[in-house]
């Protein structure tokens, strides 16, 4: 798993593409976030984990935009 | 409660002769299931600037759960009925290039109580194109017992996630995070016995450690006019070899004030590797909990938020409803459980 993780890091900035400020105006859209709102996403990995085996994995921000 | 966090958020920003930017939410959701199971979870909070850098945040949640399913059933304690409440307090320092979080959870219910602190570490890299972050965790958990024998017991996690996001073009968002989480200590439920042989009954026992793994792609793709489509792909292996795959995909698209989304997820896992459907003779670990044998599941839904200003300020309304089914495979007494969870939230910014 440790491995996959490497290489795919690797590989993604292997193909790095600069995205110019100026182009970012979608990226920085709430429907684009990872985190588009904290306080439901909680309640529902609430409801997962609590009925599921596995947890976690659900952590990391940013987006371009400078507001992580 | 909720204007006392709002007050409380004011006042700290006025010292601060900062722009407060307070912004507080409410929500309720309610959980039912087949298996005789209802949560109604209610939470609250706001957060506001207390300076140029810094913002700071609190919420309330209660969880009010009633059970008469196979599970409580079968441990002979009837219909339950309990009250979980948690707090979180948190602070973010940060600006254009990377941010500072740290948070703690008090959450407590009758036989259980829990310190959680997260702290979590952002960097921007390559001109905003990249960000990496770390997200360490610890937890201390007490367990106890309602009833019969007295019981306690503590369970403690730490662990981290790490992750990279990516911008990989003007319409598209990656990320790809890894994490690792180690909890030691008492991890059964005090109330669950197994059956075993002929017919004589143990408390469950677990493994007193176990190492979990989470790998996490997600990728968010810019679509047509103002909608989006969000994919998220999580791979999950603990130590005590339960793996499990979950694929989920939501597609938000915006209609002027309104929001509409539909969204699905799909989770199957293997079985911990002491699961047994039934055990013949006594062994080191025996559960009969359905969370450690195999099972899929899946979720189908949909949100509807709507923006409306009211008094020169934008408040925002959100309706959001799931369906969901599970199946267990190994577990003789519930192989089907089917239920919704409905949910209704406000925000505001003042």
């Amino acid at each position: 798993m440790k491995r996959l993780l490497v290489l795919a890091v690797l590989a993604a900035c292997g193909g790095c593409v600069r995205v110019a400020p100026y182009q970012r105006g979608r990226l920085a859209k709430p429907k684009m976030q990872l985190q588009r709102d904290a306080q439901a996403t909680e309640i529902e990995q609430h409801v997962y984990e609590s009925r599921e085996g596995s947890a976690g994995g659900y952590g990391g921000t940013g987006g371009g935009c400078g507001c992580n | 409660m909720r204007l006392q966090l709002i007050a409380a958020l004011a006042a700290l920003a006025r010292v601060g002769h900062a722009d407060p930017d307070v912004t507080a939410s409410a929500r309720l959701a309610v959980y039912s299931d087949s298996d005789a199971t209802s949560v109604t979870t209610s939470s609250i909070a706001a957060s506001g600037n207390v300076s140029e850098h810094v913002r700071v945040s609190a919420q309330y949640l209660v969880d009010a759960v009633s059970s008469a399913s196979v599970d409580v059933v079968s441990s002979a304690t009837g219909r339950i009925h309990d009250l979980r409440h948690e707090v979180t307090t948190g602070a973010a320092l940060g600006d254009s290039e990377g941010s500072v979080q740290l948070a703690y959870t008090y959450s407590t219910e009758h036989d259980w109580t829990s310190h959680t602190v997260r702290l979590g570490l952002a960097r921007d890299f390559l001109q905003h194109n990249l960000t990496l972050g770390i997200e360490p965790a610890l937890g201390i958990n007490r367990i106890g017992r309602r009833g019969g024998v007295a019981f306690h017991d503590e369970m403690t996690s730490i662990g981290a996630e790490a992750y990279a996001t990516y911008t990989a073009s003007p319409r598209d968002l990656v990320s790809i995070g890894y994490g690792l989480a180690d909890q030691l200590g008492y991890q059964a439920s005090p109330y669950r016995f197994v059956v075993y042989s002929d017919l004589r009954a143990v408390r469950e026992v677990v493994p007193r450690t176990r190492l979990r793994q989470t790998v996490t792609l997600r990728w968010n793709h810019h679509l047509f006019d103002d909608s989006a489509l969000r994919t998220q792909l999580r791979a999950y292996r603990d130590s005590w070899e339960l793996t499990s795959i979950t694929a989920v995909a939501e597609y938000i698209v915006g209609l002027g004030a309104l929001d509409l989304g539909v969204h699905v997820r799909g989770y199957a896992q293997t079985g911990a590797r002491f699961y047994r459907a039934s055990y013949p003779i006594e062994m080191p670990y025996m559960t009969a909990d359905r969370e450690l044998s195999s099972l899929v599941d899946g979720t189908a839904g949909a949100t509807l938020s709507y923006v409306h200003p009211l008094a020169g300020r934008d408040v925002r309304y959100e309706l959001a409803g799931d369906a969901f089914g599970f199946a267990f495979s190994e577990f003789p007494a519930l192989r089907r459980r089917t239920g919704v969870v409905l949910g209704l939230g406000v925000a505001v910014s003042l």
